[in-house]
């Protein structure tokens, strides 16, 4: 009993603890000072940031961010699916080149200055994909094209043997007019494409402090650039992504060494936006958007707000419905529920899952499986009662005999989560891990705090 | 009552139940959305200056830009539009015309439609698969007088029936509000397989239990009707508080998964129906048949009717 009666305590501190976690504002004694023991013992700064918690025990801290992840569903943003097509690479690179198209697609991201970005891989038996989710963000073009670009970056030079007279007048070819101004008529390509890039950056010139950009060659690339800075030195060659000219250098001097700094830039800005471009050549294999879809911040606002105005009012008809049903032990079953919700809140938070929509709705229904193992087992309370049991062995062989019901009815519903979440989207993932979740905990609630509850107070009166 | 006595009455119900949903499936079947064929959908929120948007001018603005609607719905604040994939100046261009905001758009791919459809199908198999293995294993010493698989199989019989009959449903709500399949729907099925066997297996649990202790020497039947009326007062309970949850979020909830609880609400319902009526019925049924000896005594009884149908037809 009094094992029962310290569990009891310590379930309904640990809720304390829980619910002041869950509100949405900071929660602080603030500067409490305890009367008896005068001015040496104050309780500044006592409290629970829920944005935070920081825990030390004996030297080691653990430090977590408690704030509920939300899916784009309910904080608007933009997802782009794409599908790395890996046709041209050999077999043995597709997981280099599958890595390094998530780091550019990455390093990308992050110019584009979006908190908390997500990429995800997914690799299917030969499919390549890569999720990008990017929340607060609704102006999808700018993003497709800064992620997107596939380009084909090219390398110009001049023919010296050109006969000048034949400059291209096709205003179709606006490139080439253009590469004409620069290099002289009958601008001709060269051999160095995108693939010969191995990275490019952003670095400063050491005496001047201007920006400039870096460039790297693979081996074949730096032989290949040898030869065309050879030919070209005092000329200009031009740097062509698809059909724009992003910068047209001229060569000092041979190159050999396979790396490069192009100087000019004016700004970092303007660095950053030729290395971007310039890598974005250099990605090993292309990339396709396969799908796409952006959610508008308000849609997501007002989606939250039903989502959760819908689960207080599920859980107010739960617990008005169990009291009813079952009175005393109604209201027993509602705090353990109400336990129940509180620890599968804070596990969303500590994991983190990330909530959408379908997830909570996962969670809400999973508030009515919890009831249900409450049900089960006061039902067949109320059959050892009617068998002349006493109450507490009644309450005993209550839960003795539903725990079979229990244990195989939710372990089937683990299954089919488990299932969901192995094949499933994003989505449906979402939906699978909150049920999850909450099925785990519900049982957890049902065996362990619904029981102690009962045995405490259920006693108590009988006395 | 006695759901036992009456069982036939029951089973005939499911039965035209699950023939009228079949019908309905083969001869109207369900309606696809992007998520498995691939496309566009544009939610829109009409604006003051939007004028009179309905049905008719949304399409007629599609038809005009040469672009297929699949199907258009309303919402709360407007309308969402499912189409053949559109660009994203397509968009923009539709967005102009109907004076409108955007409030959210998708495209994907055909070949993640194809994936999707093919990864919902497999998991739907492995998970009626694992399901019937879990409850044999779980029903192992079933106490003799019936063997553990044919829980499983019961189980499942009860499982198809209501997966079946949601889906004959959502056919129907098809033809009447527009409805349409998506992966979150794939989810509500798994789920609803999930929920219907948690039920059947509290009914399943009382009889094994109720074998094993059969102190009173009843018969069969007399067992299964017992544990049906001791598990029907929590199966009724438990699918009420479920229930009463799903409608607040169909009530109150978001809009984009308003389909989606519906589907786990007419699951619920008859997942709880087929419990109590189905599952356990069929158990009895097959009890009795192979009591009154099986397959072998089928065959023969076949083999008679067959002569004699051989003999009226001579003297035809």
């Amino acid at each position: 009993m009094v094992k029962q009666k310290l569990f009891v305590l310590l379930i309904l501190l640990l809720s304390v603890y829980l619910f002041i976690a869950s509100l949405p504002f900071k929660f602080s004694l603030g500067d409490l000072s305890v009367p008896f023991l005068g001015n040496s013992f104050n309780l500044e700064n006592v409290g629970f940031d829920p944005k935070s918690a920081k825990i030390g025990i004996l030297g080691f801290s653990i430090e977590r961010d408690l704030t509920y992840k939300l899916g784009l569903d309910l904080q608007g943003g933009t997802q782009l699916t794409y599908e790395v097509n890996m046709s041209e690479v050999a077999q043995e690179d597709k997981d280099n080149a599958f890595d390094s198209v998530r780091g550019i697609i990455e390093r990308r991201i992050n110019l584009l200055g979006v908190s908390e970005p997500n990429i995800q891989s997914i690799r299917g038996a030969d499919t390549y994909r890569l999720v990008v989710e990017l929340p607060g963000v609704s102006d999808r073009d700018s993003a497709v094209q800064l992620i997107g670009q596939t380009a084909q970056l090219t390398f110009w030079e001049g023919d010296a043997q050109a006969d000048p007279s034949k400059v291209s007048t096709d205003s179709a070819d606006l490139l080439n007019q253009s590469l004409s101004v620069i290099l002289g008529a009958q601008p001709k390509v060269s051999d160095l494409t995108g693939k010969d890039l191995q990275r490019t950056q952003v670095v400063f010139d050491q005496s001047a402090g201007t920006p400039q950009v870096q460039i790297e060659f693979t081996t074949e690339g730096s032989s290949k650039f040898a030869e065309i800075t050879e030919r070209n030195i005092g000329k200009v060659v031009a740097i062509v992504l698809d059909d724009q000219i992003i910068s047209a250098p001229v060569v000092q001097q041979q190159i050999i060494g396979g790396s490069a700094v192009i100087t000019g830039s004016t700004d970092v800005e303007e660095a950053k936006r030729l290395s971007i471009a310039l890598n974005a050549g250099a990605l090993p294999a292309p990339l396709e958007l396969v799908a796409q879809s952006t959610i508008g911040p308000s849609l997501g606002k007002v989606s939250l707000e039903k989502s959760l105005f819908a689960g207080l009012i599920g859980f107010v008809s739960v617990v008005a419905f169990m009291i009813i049903l079952y009175r005393k032990e109604g209201v027993l079953a509602c705090i353990a529920l109400g336990v129940y919700a509180l620890i599968t809140l804070f596990i969303f938070k500590l994991v983190p899952v990330t909530l959408t929509l379908a997830g909570i709705a996962g969670f809400i229904l999973s508030i009515g499986m919890a009831v249900d193992a409450n049900i089960l087992i006061f039902e067949r309370m109320k059959e050892e009662l009617r068998n002349g049991k006493p109450r507490k062995i009644a309450i005993q062989n209550g839960f003795k005999r539903a725990w079979p019901s229990i244990r195989d009815s939710n372990i089937t519903s683990i299954i089919t989560t488990l299932i969901l979440f192995y094949f499933g989207s994003s989505i449906v993932r979402g939906f699978a891990l909150t049920l999850f979740i909450g099925i785990v905990v519900s049982m957890f609630s049902a065996i362990i705090v619904s029981r102690n509850l009962l045995l405490v107070f259920s006693s108590k009166e009988k006395k | 009552m006695n759901i036992i006595k009456k069982r036939r009455i029951f089973l005939s119900i499911s039965g035209v139940l699950i023939l009228t949903s079949i019908l309905l499936l083969v001869f109207i079947g369900l309606k696809l959305s992007i998520d498995f064929t691939g496309g566009s959908r544009l939610g829109i929120k009409a604006v003051e200056q939007s004028g009179n948007l309905n049905l008719d001018t949304i399409e007629k603005i599609y038809i005009d830009q040469g672009i297929s609607v699949k199907s258009i719905q309303e919402s709360n604040s407007g309308y969402i539009i499912s189409s053949e994939s559109i660009s994203e100046e397509e968009k923009d261009q539709i967005i102009e015309k109907l004076n409108a905001s955007e409030e959210s758009f998708e495209v994907l791919g055909p070949t993640i439609g194809a994936e999707t459809r093919d990864k919902a199908f497999l998991a739907i198999v492995i998970a009626i698969f694992s399901i019937t293995l879990y409850i044999a294993i779980a029903f192992w010493k079933s106490g003799g007088v019936i063997s553990s698989w044919k829980f499983g199989v019961s189980a499942i019989i009860a499982l198809v029936h209501d997966v079946i009959i949601t889906l004959g449903a959502f056919s129907l709500f098809g033809i009447l509000y527009g409805v349409e399949i998506d992966a979150l729907f794939v989810t509500a099925i798994l789920t609803i397989m999930g929920f219907s066997v948690h039920d059947t297996i509290v009914v399943f649990d009382r009889i094994r239990e109720n074998i094993t202790n059969n102190v009173k020497k009843q018969t069969f039947e007399e067992l299964i009707d017992l544990s049906i009326m001791g598990t029907i007062g929590r199966s009724l309970n438990t699918s009420v508080t479920v229930v009463f949850v799903l409608f607040s979020m169909v009530l109150f909830g978001g809009e984009s998964i308003r389909w989606f609880v519906v589907a786990f609400i007419i699951g619920v319902i008859v997942g709880t129906y087929s419990s109590i009526f189905i599952a356990a019925p069929i158990l009895l049924e097959w009890y009795s048949f192979d009591k009154s000896g099986g397959m072998v005594n089928l065959k023969l009884k076949i083999k008679k009717l067959k002569k004699t149908n051989q003999k009226s037809s001579k003297i035809n």
